[in-house]
């Protein structure tokens, strides 16, 4: 294989770029949602076990991000008093508690986010979604990188892979887009009848279809890819 | 398959062993060993050429057609 330093050092640079994006989505993105989650169940378990000595036993849930059919214009002055602004929240995150039913303990644990153990374990599926997926393009990177060195690129496995990470790029789209229906739906039924008004149409992100449609795309090409190699090797 | 190499068939009637006429040939003795298995896609016509000119024969001589029917047989 000709320009085979080339190539390694393509691979190096997408190699430091995958843990460099990895490491900031941890620091800026997971950490501080993590810490958001923290702190709300820091509150509601507070608040339950201050409602523990009610007769009633209580139950409380979360409905994150709920978008708002039309939403209500908030005027407010900056600090110096010569800005007028207009602010349309968009979304509102709701923290719903009422009488306990008859479930199990376990139910009403896992009923914390929407309100029903369902998008509990679908928030749940999409996050390990992504994260075998990154797992998945770490084994990608290092099996090409390795594969150059041999000479034998587009390996049969990094094939099945790449229609993992785009079955799975789906499905984890999929989950969040039914978690958020069916929390929109929970918190439509509350606020009936309020000044608020929540869209429960199915929002689903088409880019991210497209994206795991794309790899998919890139999968075949792989396998096909892969074909021709092993005819080529095999032609005397 | 019903393309059948009978290169072996050829080289045992010119007493030629494979690693001999592969370096007569210029490839590798692996190659020629996944050639006469039967293994190989496709077969170069610089290679058919090759092989044709060191063992002294056509090229019918080393690729036969055999109908899948026969093969079965």
């Amino acid at each position: 294989m000709q320009n085979k330093t080339t190539y390694l050092k393509r691979l190096l640079a997408i190699y430091v770029t995958f843990f460099v994006v990895l490491i900031a989505g941890l620091a800026f993105d997971v950490a501080p949602g993590f810490r958001q989650g923290l702190e709300a169940g820091t509150t509601m378990g507070r608040d339950l076990n201050a409602q523990l000595n009610q007769t009633t036993p209580q139950s409380s849930y979360m409905l994150f991000n709920c978008p708002l059919r039309q939403p209500d214009a908030v005027m407010f002055e900056t600090a110096d008093s010569i800005r007028q602004v207009t602010a349309f929240p968009s979304t509102i995150t709701f923290r719903i508690t009422e009488p306990a039913g008859n479930h199990s303990m376990w139910w009403y644990a896992f009923a914390t986010v929407g309100g029903s153990p369902w998008v509990y374990w679908m928030t749940v599926a999409a996050s390990l979604a992504f994260l075998v997926i990154i797992v998945l393009m770490w084994l990608i990177i290092r099996s090409v990188r390795r594969s150059i060195r041999e000479e034998m690129p587009l390996a049969k496995s990094n094939v099945w892979r790449l229609r993992v990470i785009a079955l799975l790029t789906i499905f984890s789209e999929l989950c969040n887009s039914l978690s958020n229906w069916m929390m929109n739906h929970r918190a439509a039924e509350l606020v009936t009848d309020t000044a608020y008004a929540v869209n429960t149409a199915f929002q689903f992100n088409y880019s991210t279809l497209i994206m795991g449609l794309l790899i998919l795309f890139a999968a075949e090409l792989t396998a096909i890819g892969r074909d021709l190699g092993e005819e080529q090797k095999l032609t005397i | 398959m019903a393309i059948i190499i009978n290169i072996d068939v050829m080289m045992a009637k010119r007493k030629i062993s494979l690693g001999a006429l592969a370096e007569r040939v210029n490839i590798t003795p692996a190659n020629l060993s996944i050639l006469k298995t039967g293994k190989a896609k496709a077969i170069r016509f610089s290679t058919l050429e090759a092989i044709c000119r060191e063992l002294d024969c056509q090229p019918s001589d080393i690729i036969e057609y055999r109908a899948e029917e026969e093969l079965d047989k």
